[in-house]
């Protein structure tokens, strides 16, 4: 599925303005990273294409469609959305397990399936053993892991990620960072990933789109000419990665700088 | 809290200190003869006399009365207690109008202190059995109302994006987050609510009642029998402790995916 996002603008209630005139697309079955300094907006876009945002909080203008339907009409974007947010969003009192059935069990998948489903998920990002577990008894790469195959499990068409790993310590990071290449590379699921990181942006994405500080604008885009399925761990020390960190970084230093104020 | 995990040599001591404790009581109060005599038993009673006493009332009869109308009142207070304040808490919580013009009333009715009402509630309701229900229900109520309306507000919103973003409907966010999560604040305040219950029943035997254990404590002290006045005591103090440890079990059990209450592993 397409995202296509045209001339967004988020302003809200309180006079901040977070978006001003944002387009860009990210094409059926691509990883587009979005990047930019700390309160540029990053989050408010994603919240923006997932309808997250109360009418009554912001004013949004513009259009968002996914596969050509604009979002506001509802319903037809709710079963083909996934939302990995910063913050792990696991159901306290439900297992690993009963986590990832979440979304099977709000689309009334027999409960056989749900398991079948969910047990091969878990299995697939290594948390086999752990599916009985709570999630204040699981480290927080397991819990962000447990997140993402929640989303996956109910085969989401298009999913936002939201920093999800800003919270990991560089080692769980770059784990994380190559399981979703993997089983992105896979699923070929429409990806955008918002991330401030942008080594993390390069790894991850095949296109990364840069946002100004706020009010956000795209400052630039940039294709990332290396091919996929990319290996986090080898990555950063390659010249073409070096190169293309460089290029970007010096587009965009002086946003960074000024940002988060 | 945590009282069933310490080690037997903790335990060995606490049993020690008990006996010394009660062969002191006995002791002082002449159990032992009267050269330890420091203390008149018909002030301080006297541990081997309160277990005599203690057999007699059950022998009479009238322990099983008494402790049959003091449970019943408390259970009865206790549920309809539970039922209700839940039922109003989650009102206020979804109705938020309401929530807002009738809080200062609760919260002015909350800081009653809960005796107070007890000889209104006599006058009303009579001498019998439904006045200690009410008073009992009536100190239930508050902590369960409160501690439901807080548990509606402070529903994670986080987790409701989350539901809603897969698709989840207002039914699926009740259901999978709004229900957890309350339940969660209702049974920590059920521990709180058993020993008010109890109190409210016993509280409102002493005001006005013709049996149950305030009311049969009332009469022993009136007529200096320190032996049954401790007597009902120590009973009070082992059916309290009984209810709270048998909430907290449940609790324990219930609310098992809340670091504070699970162990590890």
């Amino acid at each position: 599925m397409r995202i296509a996002v045209d001339r967004l603008g988020v302003r809200f209630q309180r006079g901040v303005e977070a978006l001003r005139d944002v387009t860009f697309e990210v094409g059926s079955g691509e990883l587009v990273a979005l990047v930019g300094p700390s309160g540029c907006g990053k989050s408010t876009a994603l919240n923006a294409i997932a309808s997250l945002i109360p009418p009554g909080e912001a004013e949004v203008t513009g259009t968002i469609l996914i596969d050509g339907t604009d979002i506001r009409l509802g319903k037809a974007r709710q079963a083909a959305l996934g939302y990995v947010f910063q913050r792990d969003t696991l159901f306290p009192w439900r297992t690993v397990l009963q986590n990832v059935e979440a979304g099977l069990e709000i689309r009334r998948l027999p409960k056989g399936e749900r398991r079948a489903k969910a047990n091969s998920l878990i299995e697939l990002v290594g948390l086999s053993g752990f599916g009985h577990y709570y999630p204040h008894q699981i480290s927080g790469g397991m819990r962000q892991r447990t997140s993402l195959i929640r989303t996956l499990a109910y085969d989401p068409q298009v999913i936002l990620m939201d920093e999800p790993f800003g919270a990991l310590d560089a080692n769980t990071r770059l784990i994380l960072q190559a399981e979703l290449i993997r089983i992105w590379a896979q699923h070929r699921t429409t990806i955008l990933f918002v991330t401030h990181d942008l080594t993390e942006a390069i790894t991850l994405g095949e296109r990364v789109i840069v946002l100004s500080k706020r009010p956000g604008r795209i400052s630039a885009v940039h294709d990332v000419p290396i091919p996929h399925p990319r290996d986090p761990f080898e990555l950063h020390g390659r010249r073409e990665f070096a190169d293309l960190h460089g290029a970007i970084w010096r587009s965009v230093s002086q946003d960074f700088r000024g940002a988060g104020r | 809290m945590g009282t069933g995990r310490s080690g037997p040599r903790v335990l060995v001591i606490r049993l020690a200190l008990l006996a010394l404790l009660l062969a002191a009581w006995e002791g002082f109060a002449g159990g032992l003869g009267p050269t330890w005599r420091l203390v008149d038993p018909i002030i301080v009673g006297r541990p081997s006399a309160i277990l005599a006493d203690l057999r007699e009332y059950a022998a009479s009869g009238l322990l099983g009365r008494d402790l049959r109308t003091t449970l019943i009142e408390t259970f009865l207070g206790l549920g309809l207690g539970i039922a209700g304040g839940v039922a109003v808490g989650l009102l206020f919580g979804y109705w938020r109008t309401m929530a807002e013009v009738l809080e200062p009333l609760m919260v002015a009715l909350n800081s009653l202190p809960r005796i107070t009402v007890a000889p209104i509630v006599i006058l009303w309701f009579g001498l019998g059995m439904t006045s200690k229900v009410m008073l009992s229900l009536f100190t239930v109520f508050f902590v369960m109302f409160f501690n439901t309306f807080l548990g509606i507000r402070t529903v994670d919103g986080e987790l409701i994006k989350a539901v809603r973003v897969m698709g989840g409907t207002a039914r699926d966010v009740t259901r999978m987050v709004v229900i957890p999560s309350v339940t969660s604040w209702i049974f920590a305040a059920l521990r709180t609510s058993v020993s008010f219950a109890l109190s409210g029943a016993v509280v409102g035997e002493f005001i006005g009642s013709t049996e149950g254990l305030g009311y049969r404590m009332l009469i022993a002290a009136g007529t200096l029998e320190t032996d049954r006045v401790f007597a009902i005591m120590i009973l009070l103090m082992v059916i309290g402790s009984g209810l709270v440890e048998l909430t907290r079990r449940v609790e324990g059990y219930l609310l098992r995916w809340r670091p504070s209450l699970t162990a590890m592993g």
